[in-house]
């Protein structure tokens, strides 16, 4: 009996690397096979801090981090919007001027960022000759048509390195798609830890101090080159200027479609960075330690990038159930690692060998924050 | 890029496992950590951080709280004493004990 042709071919066992190239190529057009996003929470739909703020260095969505630098006037709100205009997708983080700066001088300038892992970047290759390409794609609106500036920073100990580019906003309030490659760096080797590995910075303005270095090649890092091409300061200018990003995603190669992640997946990335439970998602184990004072010990939901910085909503943050109800102070930073925290309740009347402590009320709370 | 901010530090309080800055943030000592970033920056400018708790500053601290309790009970069960006033309705026992420990609490 003689197998046809495509019976041959279904029986194969064995493929050439270029077979299954092209296997993954065919059925590529809408998803590279794996997990490809470099960016978390590139549609915007976590915000644990708030929806809004007003904070000039502050989060409108998690991990996407504001900066400002040196600005005289100028007050915004920085909000985690509904989106109803563009398909898809059901939130963005919105930049508002509520104050226009007067002027922007050369040591002013306003970005959005977000840091990724050194870790998370190992598939990069970068300081090899096999250094990959990355992608980066977003939708974005402005009131302010023009040309702005976008840069990414490579951070290593061996020594920073930039490339930048820009994007043009063609229509006003019109979402647009835009898409960028930069080249990878086959220079400098990135670290492979914790820490900081790639910045993106999305620039709404910068002085002529950021704007003066030519960064659209990979070279050591700069602040001149921070901005290089940036053609209008006019969001932070004009009153009630908006602009608007949502579905950013950074991969290796060339720009696919936005890979759409659940809820509950880009929750607990964002966690390793930051969280802050709801007042009845959070309970610990409390025990008396001396005196008035006592201990409460708690565990991450996820383990956070690194040991986190605490705060909590001072006093009558928590309260236990021993005798009755007792109102236990904000608590002081005690021992821990990535995993879990221990919180000492200095003066907070913790009288029991051993309870359970949670927030007192909807109006308390307690953050832990590891951000890069 | 060092872009290690310490203009937001405006207190800094040394505790057993870092220190706490502004009065409500505490700051683990893992170099890993931004805030300990800034806060290494703030010590390289020339800043000192302030000493640990003394057992003497957490005892007036527990004691001002104690206090604080305290008078909050009170000020809560006052009205007992009002409506005994002027109705002579009697004031609960346990209402009676308890004003009395929250007053001799204070200090």
């Amino acid at each position: 009996m003689t197998k046809s042709a495509t019976r041959v071919a279904a029986d194969k066992v064995t493929f050439t690397q270029t077979e299954v190239t092209s296997a993954i190529t065919a059925g590529d057009s809408a998803a590279r096979a794996g997990r490809k996003n470099l960016i978390i929470n590139g549609a915007m739909q976590v915000a644990q801090r708030n929806t809004s703020t007003t904070q000039h260095n502050g989060y409108g969505s998690d991990r996407f981090e504001a900066n400002a630098g040196n600005l005289d006037q100028l007050a915004i709100t920085l909000t985690q919007n509904s989106v109803t205009d563009l398909p898809q997708f059901t939130k963005s983080l919105k930049f508002t001027t509520t104050t226009a700066e007067t002027n922007l001088d050369s040591n002013e300038y306003f970005r959005i960022m977000q840091k990724i892992e050194s870790q998370s970047c190992q598939q990069l290759a970068y300081g090899t000759s096999s250094a990959n390409s990355v992608t980066l794609s977003f939708w974005i609106k402005s009131s302010v048509t023009g040309t702005y500036a976008l840069s990414l920073f490579a951070d290593a100990s061996a020594g920073t390195r930039i490339i930048g580019s820009t994007y043009t906003i063609s229509s006003a309030n019109t979402w647009e798609k835009k898409t960028l490659t930069f080249a990878g760096d086959t220079v400098r080797v990135m670290d492979n830890n914790n820490s900081e590995g790639l910045r993106l910075m999305w620039f709404m303005g910068a002085g002529s101090d950021f704007t003066s270095s030519d960064n659209t090649s990979w070279s050591a890092y700069s602040a001149s080159k921070l901005a290089y091409g940036q053609g209008t300061n006019a969001v932070l200018t004009t009153a009630n200027a908006t602009w608007e990003v949502t579905g950013v995603q950074l991969e290796t190669g060339s720009g696919t479609d936005f890979e759409h992640r659940s809820y509950g997946e880009e929750l607990a990335l964002c966690l390793r960075y930051f969280y802050k439970p709801a007042p009845l998602d959070f309970s610990a184990q409390g025990t008396h330690w001396s005196g008035n004072n006592g201990y409460m010990t708690f565990h991450y939901p996820v383990p956070m990038r690194a040991k986190p910085s605490y705060a909590d909503s001072g006093s009558s943050t928590y309260k236990t159930y021993y005798n009755g109800i007792q109102r236990l102070n904000g608590g002081q930073l005690g021992d821990g690692g990535g995993t879990h925290t221990e919180i000492i309740l200095l003066n907070s009347n913790i009288n029991s060998p051993s309870t359970f402590v949670r927030l007192d009320g909807s109006d308390k709370f307690c953050s832990f924050d590891a951000e890069l | 890029m060092n872009e290690n901010n310490t203009a937001w530090i405006t207190s800094c309080k040394t505790l057993e496992f870092g220190w706490q800055v502004n009065g409500n943030m505490g700051v683990p000592n893992d170099p890993a950590n931004r805030h300990c970033a800034d806060v290494l920056a703030w010590i390289a400018e020339g800043n000192t951080p302030d000493a640990q708790f003394t057992d003497a500053e957490i005892a007036a601290n527990t004691q001002a709280e104690t206090n604080a309790t305290s008078q909050a009970y009170l000020d809560s069960t006052d009205w007992y004493i009002t409506r005994h006033a002027e109705t002579a309705v009697a004031v609960p026992d346990d209402v009676t004990t308890a004003r009395a420990a929250a007053r001799a609490a204070i200090v």
